[in-house]
């Protein structure tokens, strides 16, 4: 089944097009990656679909239902999340605070006034669950910018699977992390990703070709090619253009 | 390293006790005082009540929401001018008509006000709500034949049916009960989820909406809260004061608001009680030797505090006590 669907996406800042008839679909189950070189449209692909910026025409479906002009909220209620390249997180917050507001960010729970945040149970078991999967529930206590980038980066991954989603949108997982950092990374998404769908823009070719399944190439707002890893590797188009003249 | 966790959560613990002890002997002295203070110290601790309670609400709104609202003092007006027109010149005595009749006026004013001032935000947001105070301001000095215009109301009588508060010192009591209330009610909101969420949408409202929150709905519902324990605060200062004017409700009485909060440290309780204690007891005693200076004297407290203080009286307060406390138990 088609999770996401895209139809005709054109969106400009100004007189400059950045996503130019942007159409493609997303298989559930499937990992894919969205590549391209600086400027070519992802994280502006990945704010329109997460419904934080206006885009002029196209169409958007998810799990089958338009969510072309929904809010932000509502794509998440459905379970369409993100994380952001630049860490967004909520720095002067503890970590099990930071955890816990994602966790409890599609479940009621939000509204109620009169019964502490430390109270409900469940959440705070999910968020010990999640922040153990990354080995950081010793530090849940911690004022979140008092974490390393490394480990602040893992948390923005940990704030977008909190409500579960269907279909996780991760921009540049591994932005800022060293070499030897990013391998550990790998692993750990790999772990954290194994039940759900992902679509992911990336810079790092370790990170894309030990994790995709799926490649999309976006150029100056146009998707030129997708395919196999393997396939897109080896396209001369691709090659020409991103991975630089062989 | 966990062996150190062990230890400071049993400080925090200790300092949890000394916290409360504290606690008990401010409310004792509170309770005990008009026993043996003067009628003056007792007017002016019931004023700090009821300008803890205003600073508090608009603590919600402006240290929690990150809301800057620069309508506070006009929304605490709206409940006043409501309940002392009402007793004086509508007749209706029973203060259970008034009282919340007054509340309801300033929660659909802050309603009103919100839908307006929240589709913008930060400078825009504080540029919009000064312009609805001040639309406020205008109809409390235009509307003569109601609001009296510049001489406002008069003889505001207290409560005639509450039968234990129709005395200065009385009144002292009916006050504290109803800022404790107030105090209570708004710390279960700061502890809730909801106030944890609006501390998130003030740190990083994108993340928030991308993490599955309505922001807007969270700050409406933020800004309405606030305004209706401004209408309680308005409600008890109208019957206190036993005048309401214009200048309750203008900019400047808005601004000084936002100054207890800063002063005190805005985003906690305490540092609305402390701010709105610090002013209103510096305002006094400052007021006694020097009234033209008064003024001057409350800018340099400000421009101090926001010099050396970032985190407000409150914040430093805390570091202090946790360092004292810290080092008591790490000696013994």
């Amino acid at each position: 089944m088609d999770l996401l669907q895209v139809e005709g996406l054109t969106k400009s800042f100004g007189g400059l097009t950045v996503l130019k008839n942007v159409s493609f679909t997303l298989e559930a189950g499937q990992k894919i990656a969205l590549i391209g070189p600086n400027g070519a449209g992802k994280t502006t692909l990945l704010n329109v679909l997460n419904g934080l910026q206006p885009f002029e025409s196209g169409r958007v479906f998810f799990c089958g239902q338009e969510i072309t002009h929904a809010a932000p909220h509502k794509r998440v209620s459905m379970g369409l999340a993100r994380s952001f390249q630049i860490n967004s997180l909520f720095p002067n917050l503890s970590l099990l605070t930071n955890v816990l507001l994602a966790v409890q960010g599609t479940i009621n729970c939000r509204f109620q006034m009169f019964r502490p945040f430390s109270a409900y149970t469940d959440n705070i078991a999910k968020a010990k669950e999640l922040l153990e999967s990354v080995g950081l529930w010793e530090k849940r206590n911690s004022m979140v910018a008092a974490l390393s980038h490394g480990e602040q980066r893992q948390v923005e991954i940990l704030l977008a699977l909190a409500s579960q989603p269907k279909l996780t949108m991760l921009d540049e997982p591994s932005a800022g992390l060293s070499r030897s950092e990013t391998a550990d990374f790998i692993n750990v998404v790999r772990t954290l990703m194994r039940d759900t769908t992902i679509f992911f823009s990336a810079h790092d070719m370790e990170l894309l070709f030990s994790l995709a399944d799926w490649v999309l190439v976006l150029y100056y707002g146009e998707i030129i090619a997708q395919g196999k890893p393997e396939v897109i590797q080896h396209d001369a188009k691709v090659k020409e253009i991103y991975l630089g003249e062989a | 390293m966990s062996n150190k966790a062990q230890k400071a959560s049993v400080v925090s613990n200790g300092s949890r006790w000394i916290r409360f002890a504290i606690l008990i002997i401010i409310g004792l002295f509170l309770i005990t005082a008009p026993q043996f203070v003067g009628t003056a110290f007792v007017s002016l601790v019931t004023k700090f009540f009821i300008f803890a309670i205003l600073a508090m609400s608009l603590d919600i709104v402006f240290g929690y929401a990150g809301l800057w609202s620069f309508c506070h003092a006009a929304i605490f007006g709206v409940a006043g001018y409501t309940a002392g027109i009402l007793a004086i010149s509508r007749g209706i005595t029973s203060f259970w008509l008034t009282a919340p009749a007054g509340i309801l006026m300033a929660g659909v004013t802050a309603a009103i006000f919100g839908v307006i001032a929240l589709r913008v935000s930060k400078l825009y947001f504080l540029i919009v709500t000064l312009a609805l105070g001040q639309l406020i301001y205008g109809i409390a000095l235009q509307w003569k034949s109601v609001t009296h215009g510049y001489d406002g109301l008069w003889n505001v009588p207290f409560p005639p049916d509450i039968g234990f508060a129709n005395t200065p010192v009385s009144y002292y009591y009916f006050t504290l009960i109803v800022a404790v209330i107030c105090a209570v009610l708004l710390y279960l909101i700061t502890r809730s989820p909801f106030g944890h969420s609006l501390e998130g949408i003030r740190d990083n409202e994108t993340r928030m909406r991308s993490l599955g929150y309505n922001t807007w709905l969270f700050k409406y519902i933020a800004f309405i809260i606030g305004g209706l324990f401004a209408g309680v605060a308005g409600i008890v200062y109208v019957h206190y004061n036993s005048v309401m004017n214009v200048y309750d409700v203008g900019l400047a009485a808005s601004g000084i608001i936002i100054l207890m909060l800063i002063i005190g440290g805005a985003g906690r309780l305490w540092g609305a009680i402390i701010g709105s204690l610090v002013f209103v007891f510096l305002q006094f005693f400052v007021s006694l030797f020097t009234p033209a200076r008064w003024p001057l004297i409350m800018g340099v407290v400000f421009i101090l505090v926001a010099m050396f203080l970032r985190e407000g009286i409150w914040g430093y307060l805390n570091k202090l006590f946790n360092r004292v406390v810290n080092r008591g138990s790490a000696t013994s």
